[in-house]
C-alpha cells in the first residue's frame, strides 16, 4: 500500500532527526495553539445569541430619532408601546416579547434573614421562555411568568438564597428606591450563558410593572424583541414604523422628531457599536478583526517556518527522492508523499496545540473575563471554518516543499549535487519578509494599543474620580428622604470626609435619563433630547467640575429648584452663542411644571471613558425631578485610610438603612474598569506579538543555519584570506539584514494604516509618535542580530581547516 | 623563518583518539622550497594547516620569524595570516559566486587599501599568471589549470613571504601540473618561501628539501 509506504517514510523522517522534528512540530504547535486561543475567543464573540433556534428571525427593536433627516438619538432600548403597536399594525411581525431591565435592574432582595443587592433583574413577559430557547429547569414554561409578582431565578440564585431547599413557591422581597414587591418563585432557569446579551439572574413577571407602563410610548426603558415572519421583511418593517408611530405620538415632547427604529438581528447585537442604554459592554468588531488578522498572521508565520525548515532539510532527503523518482515515482506521487507528511506533522502539532490551549485556557479566561472552551467549535457552525483553515494549512505548507523537491531532475539529486534553485531561494526570502512584516505590524500594534491606553488613563478627565467612595442608593423605606438627609449630615461630620453628595449618576456610568428640552426663547420650539443628571447642591463642587460661566447650586440663593446647570456641549446643542449668553435663559423641561433658568455652565468633562465623545449634560436638583432615580451617594475623602472610612460609613449606614445592603466602590477603580476590555485586547496582542517574534526568529535561525551550512567552504576560504569575524558575520547576515529592511518598509505603513483605523474608534486618541515604529524596528533588529549571531557563531569561530575539509 | 618544537595534534571523536602529529620538530629557512611527502593519513595536511594557522596544535610550539604563533588569539592570527601567508589548495578553493578578478582581489580587500591600488595590483598579478584575459569570468568557466593559476595569483597578490601549497597539482593533468610547478619555482626564485605537500615525486623534485612524514612523525 502506497499510504503505508508514505507513513513509514514520514514517520522515519520525523524520528530520524528528532531535534529538528521537535523544533518543527513545537514551533507549529505553539503557533497553532496561539491562533486557536485567539480564534476561540473570536468564535466566542461571534457565538453570541446563537443558541436560539429562531435567531435568524428575531430582531431587537432599537429606538432612533431623526430631526430634519439627521439622526439625533440612537438607543438600544425602546418604549414598551412599540412592540404591542407593531404586532397590531404590522403583518410582518409574528410575535414579540419584552424585557424591562432599565426599570431597576439592581434591587435589594430579601429572603428571611438574607439580604443582598442583586444585579441582573429584568421584567420578562409570559412568553419569554417560548420566544427564546433559555432552559427552564423547574416550573411551567407557559405560566411561570404569567401574572404579577412571579419570579424565575437562576440555579445560582436558588443556591444562594435557598441552599438545598426547593425554592418553588417561596417568596422573595424586592426593594428598589421607589417601593417593595413580594414575588413568588415560580421557576428555576439554567444560569444564562456568558455569550448572550440577554443576561439576567432574576426574571420578574412583566405584569408586576405598573399598568400604565404596558403601552406607554414615552419611556424607552424596555428591550423589545420581535419575531418576523421572514428575515427579509426587516427593511420593510423599519420603513413602515415612522408612519405608524405618528398615531402614537400623542404628547408634546419630541413631536418634531421622526420616531424610527432599527431592527438588529439577535446575532449582530453583540458586535454592533455600543449605543445608549445597552444592557452589556459590547464587543468591538474592529478589535475582533485585528485579532483574526493576528491569529492568521501567527498561523502563517508558523506554517512558513514549517515550509522553510522542510525545504532546508530537503537537501538531506534529496537522495531519497532521487531514488524514488528513479524507481518510477511520478512527480504527482512525490507531491502526494510530501502532502501526506505535512498532514502527519500538522496533525501531531494540532493535537499538541489543543492540549497546550486547554492548559492555557484557565489563565486566558481569567485574563479575558470570558468562559471560553474549545467546545465552542463543536457547538456552533464555526467548526467548519477551523477545519477549512487546517486543511488549507496542510495543503499550503506541504505543497510548496513538494513542488520544489519534485521539480528537480533525479540525477542531480542522486549525485548529491543538489542545491536550491534561484526561484526557491527567492520564495524562501519572500516568506521570511512576510514573517517579519507580520511580526513588526503586531509589535507596532501592541505599542499603539499601549499608548492609547496610557493616553486614556492619564488624560485629564475634567472631573474628580480619586479619593471618592461611592455607595449604592438605599432601598425604599419609611421616611427615606429624611433618613437620607440625616445620613448625609452624619457622614459629612466624619473626620476623614470632605463632602457628601447624592446623584443619579457618577463618572464612569451612563447618565441614562433623557428629557426633552425646549428653549423658551426659541420661536420654532425645537425639542432636543438631552441627558439629565439629577443631583443635590453639593454634586458639582464635590466632583470638582470647573465653571466657565455662572455658578453652581447653592442654598444661599434661597432654593435653586427651578435652576439648571449645563455643560459646554449642551450649550452648543441648544444653540446658545456662548456660555455667557446661555446664562439667565430659560428652558422648558419635560415633566417640570415651570421653566428652568440656566445659572451656570461647566466645562465639558468625561462622564464616561475616553472611548466616548463628550455628550450634552444638564444638571438639576432632584426636588423637581423626584420621579428620577437617585442611584449613588458619593463620599469625598480627605487623605487617610479608605478602609477605615468604609467601616465608619458602614456603621452610620447600619443605623439608618438596616434593610438595605451596604454596597460601595472606589470611584477611581470603577472608572478604570471601563478600560478593562482595551487592556485585555492590548495584552492579547502583546502576548501574541512576542510569540510571533519568537516563532519568526526560530524560522530565521533555521534559514541562517541553512545558509551557513551551504556557505561553510566559502567562509573557510574568506577566513584563510584574512576576513575578520565581523566581516564574516556581515557576509553571512547581509542578505537577512536586507530582508528585514524590506519587511520594515512594508510593515510600517501597513501598521500605520491598520492601527489608524483602530484608533478611529476612539473619540479621544493618542498622537502618533515616532517610537511606535522605531522601537519595534530596533527590537526586531536586536533580536535578529542575536539570532543571526548565534547561528553564524559556529561557522565564524570554527577553524578554517575544518570547514575546508568539507570539500 | 619557521620553527616548530614538539608539535602534536590529536583529533578526538566520541569513540577514538587519532594522533595526526606526534612531536614534530621542524625548521624552514627563508627562501627555501620544501616538499612534505608521506602516505595518506600521515599528517601532511594537518602540519600544513598548522603552519598556515588554519588549525591550532594540541601541544607544542610554533615560531614564525621568532614570534610564537601558537599563543596568538583568533584576531591576532587573522591579522598575522593576512600579510604573511598565501595558500594554494588542491581543490583551488575559489568562491564560485565571485569573478576571477574579485577572487584575487579578496585578500587585498581584507587587508584594506585604495580601490585603484587594488585594481592595479590584481591586474599585475593576473598578467604574471597569464590569466588576465579571464578576469571577468567565473571559476566554473575556467579549466582546472586556469583555476589553479587564479588560486596562485590570489596567494601571491599580497606579496606574502610564505606560500603553503597543499597538493597544488593533485587535480590537474600533467601539462597543467607542470605549468603550476614552474610558476611556484619562479616565485621561489623571486624570494618567496614555499612549503608544499605532495604525493608526486616529480613535483617534489622542484623542492630544495624533502621532509618525509610517517604516522605523524618526521622520518627523514
Amino acid at each position: 500500500m502506497i499510504v503505508t509506504n508514505y507513513w513509514n517514510s514520514a514517520w522515519r523522517s520525523l524520528t530520524k532527526k528528532k531535534g529538528f522534528s521537535a523544533i518543527n512540530i513545537v514551533g507549529l504547535a505553539i503557533g497553532m495553539a496561539a491562533a486557536l486561543l485567539i480564534l476561540t475567543y473570536v468564535a466566542f464573540e461571534y457565538s453570541y445569541d446563537d443558541m436560539h433556534s429562531r435567531q435568524d428571525r428575531i430582531f431587537r427593536v432599537e429606538a432612533r430619532f431623526y430631526e430634519n433627516g439627521e439622526l439625533t438619538d440612537d438607543w438600544a432600548s425602546s418604549s414598551a408601546g412599540y412592540a404591542t403597536a407593531m404586532k397590531q399594525n404590522m403583518s410582518a411581525v409574528e410575535d414579540y416579547t419584552r424585557v424591562g431591565s432599565q426599570y431597576f435592574p439592581e434591587q435589594v432582595v430579601k429572603y428571611n434573614e438574607l439580604l443582598y443587592r442583586e444585579i441582573g433583574i429584568g421584567y420578562a413577559e409570559a412568553n419569554f421562555f417560548d420566544f427564546f430557547d433559555f432552559k427552564l429547569l423547574k416550573g411551567n414554561k407557559e405560566s411561570c411568568l404569567d401574572g404579577p409578582n412571579k419570579v424565575v431565578i437562576t440555579e445560582r440564585i436558588a443556591r444562594k438564597y435557598f441552599k438545598g431547599a426547593d425554592p418553588i413557591g417561596k417568596i422573595l422581597i424586592f426593594r428598589s428606591n421607589i417601593g417593595e414587591e413580594a414575588c413568588e418563585v415560580t421557576g428555576i432557569m439554567e444560569d444564562m450563558p456568558v455569550n448572550t446579551h440577554i443576561r439576567y439572574n432574576l426574571l420578574i413577571s412583566y405584569k408586576t410593572l405598573p399598568k400604565w407602563m404596558d403601552e406607554y410610548w414615552y419611556r424607552h426603558e424596555v428591550y423589545s424583541y420581535v419575531l418576523l415572519k421572514s428575515a427579509n421583511l426587516k427593511t420593510q418593517v423599519e420603513e413602515d414604523f415612522p408612519a405608524m408611530a405618528e398615531k402614537y405620538k400623542t404628547e408634546e415632547a419630541l413631536k418634531n422628531k421622526t420616531w424610527a427604529i432599527q431592527l438588529t438581528n439577535l446575532r449582530d447585537i453583540h458586535l454592533n457599536p455600543q449605543k445608549a442604554y445597552e444592557p452589556e459592554v459590547k464587543g468591538n468588531r474592529s478589535s475582533i478583526w485585528v485579532l483574526i488578522c493576528t491569529a492568521l498572521a501567527i498561523l502563517c508565520i508558523a506554517w512558513i517556518n514549517y515550509i522553510n525548515m522542510t525545504v532546508a532539510r530537503s537537501m538531506e532527503r534529496a537522495k531519497e527522492i532521487g531514488i524514488r523518482r528513479a524507481s518510477g515515482a511520478s512527480r504527482r506521487q512525490v507531491v502526494s508523499q510530501f502532502l501526506f507528511e505535512s498532514l502527519v506533522t500538522n496533525s501531531i502539532a494540532f493535537i499538541l496545540a489543543v492540549g497546550l490551549m486547554e492548559a492555557l485556557m484557565p489563565a486566558f479566561n481569567n485574563l479575558t473575563g470570558r468562559d471560553l472552551s474549545f467546545s465552542v467549535w463543536f457547538t456552533t457552525s464555526l467548526g467548519w471554518y477551523l477545519l477549512l483553515i487546517f486543511a488549507a494549512g496542510v495543503f499550503l505548507s506541504g505543497f510548496y516543499p513538494a513542488t520544489v523537491l519534485s521539480g528537480i531532475k533525479p540525477i542531480r539529486m542522486l549525485k548529491g549535487k543538489f542545491t536550491h534553485t534561484r526561484g526557491a531561494t527567492v520564495t524562501r526570502k519572500v516568506l521570511v519578509v512576510l514573517q517579519y512584516t507580520a511580526s513588526l505590524v503586531l509589535l507596532c500594534g501592541t505599542l499603539i494599543v499601549y499608548a492609547q491606553l496610557q493616553y486614556m488613563r492619564n488624560a485629564s478627565l475634567g472631573v474628580r474620580v480619586d479619593q471618592t467612595l461611592v455607595l449604592k442608593f438605599p432601598a425604599q423605606c419609611e421616611e427615606l428622604a429624611m433618613k437620607l438627609q440625616a445620613f448625609k449630615k452624619e457622614v459629612a461630620l466624619l473626620p476623614a470626609v470632605k463632602g457628601v453628595t447624592v446623584s443619579g449618576a457618577v463618572p464612569g456610568t451612563e447618565v441614562t435619563d433623557f428629557l426633552s428640552i425646549v428653549r423658551e426663547s426659541d420661536v420654532t420650539k425645537q425639542t432636543r433630547l438631552l441627558e439629565m443628571l439629577n443631583c443635590d447642591e453639593y454634586f458639582l463642587g464635590a466632583y470638582d467640575l470647573k465653571f466657565v460661566a455662572g455658578r453652581g447650586f447653592s442654598e444661599d440663593y434661597g432654593g435653586d429648584v427651578y435652576k439648571i446647570v449645563l455643560n459646554e456641549s449642551a450649550v452648543r446643542t441648544l444653540g446658545f452663542e456662548s456660555a455667557d449668553a446661555a446664562l439667565g435663559q430659560r428652558l422648558s423641561v419635560e415633566t417640570v411644571d415651570q421653566p428652568m433658568q440656566i445659572i451656570g455652565v461647566v466645562k465639558d468633562y468625561h462622564q464616561q471613558s475616553l472611548n466616548k465623545d463628550y455628550t450634552p449634560i444638564l444638571f438639576a436638583l432632584h426636588e423637581k425631578l423626584s420621579w428620577m432615580k437617585q442611584r449613588y451617594i458619593s463620599v469625598v475623602m480627605e487623605n487617610g485610610n479608605p478602609r477605615d472610612l468604609v467601616k465608619q460609613v458602614e456603621g452610620v449606614w447600619e443605623r439608618y438603612f438596616p434593610d438595605s445592603s451596604y454596597d460601595y466602590f472606589f470611584l477611581d477603580q470603577f472608572f478604570d474598569q471601563q478600560y478593562r476590555q482595551d487592556e485585555v485586547f492590548g495584552l492579547i496582542v502583546a502576548l501574541f506579538a512576542i510569540l510571533a517574534i519568537f516563532i519568526s526568529c526560530m524560522g530565521l535561525g533555521v534559514l541562517v543555519m541553512f545558509s551557513c551550512s551551504t556557505r561553510i567552504r566559502e567562509m573557510g576560504i574568506r577566513k584563510v584570506l584574512g576576513a575578520s569575524r565581523i566581516q564574516l558575520f556581515y557576509e553571512l547576515g547581509r542578505e537577512f539584514f536586507l530582508l528585514i529592511a524590506i519587511a520594515v518598509v512594508i510593515a510600517l505603513p501597513l501598521s500605520g494604516w491598520i492601527m489608524g483605523d483602530w484608533l478611529n474608534h476612539y473619540s479621544f486618541r493618542t498622537d502618533w509618535k515616532a517610537w511606535f515604529f522605531l522601537v519595534p524596528v530596533l527590537l526586531l533588529c536586536v533580536i535578529s542580530l542575536l539570532t543571526i549571531g548565534w547561528q553564524t557563531a559556529k561557522t565564524i569561530f570554527s577553524k578554517p581547516a575544518r570547514s575546508l575539509r568539507y570539500e | 623563518m619557521i620553527k616548530t618544537e614538539n608539535l602534536s595534534m590529536v583529533f578526538t571523536t566520541e569513540e577514538v583518539q587519532t594522533k595526526a602529529l606526534n612531536e614534530v620538530n621542524l625548521e624552514i629557512k627563508q627562501g627555501e622550497f620544501v616538499a612534505i611527502m608521506g602516505p595518506s593519513g600521515c599528517g601532511k595536511s594537518t602540519l600544513l594547516n598548522i603552519l598556515g594557522t588554519l588549525d591550532s596544535p594540541t601541544s607544542g610550539k610554533y615560531f614564525f620569524n621568532g614570534k610564537e604563533v601558537d599563543k596568538m588569539g583568533e584576531s591576532q592570527l587573522t591579522a598575522f595570516r593576512k600579510g604573511n601567508i598565501g595558500f594554494v589548495f588542491q581543490s583551488f578553493n575559489l568562491i564560485d559566486e565571485l569573478t576571477v578578478f574579485e577572487n584575487v582581489e579578496l585578500p587585498l580587500v581584507y587587508l584594506g587599501g585604495r580601490k585603484s591600488e587594488r585594481r592595479q595590483k590584481v591586474m599585475e598579478v593576473l598578467d604574471r599568471m597569464n590569466i588576465a584575459h579571464r578576469a571577468g569570468h567565473f571559476p566554473q568557466q575556467l579549466s582546472g589549470g586556469q583555476q589553479q593559476r587564479v588560486a596562485i595569483a590570489r596567494a601571491v597578490v599580497t606579496d606574502c613571504p610564505l606560500i603553503l601549497a597543499d597538493e597544488p597539482t593533485g587535480n590537474l593533468d600533467s601539462t597543467n601540473g607542470a605549468e603550476v610547478m614552474e610558476l611556484l619555482r619562479e616565485l621561489n626564485k623571486q624570494g618567496t618561501t614555499i612549503v608544499m605537500v605532495t604525493h608526486s615525486e616529480r613535483d617534489a623534485g622542484f623542492a630544495h628539501r624533502i621532509i618525509h612524514l610517517l604516522d605523524g612523525r618526521i622520518v627523514s
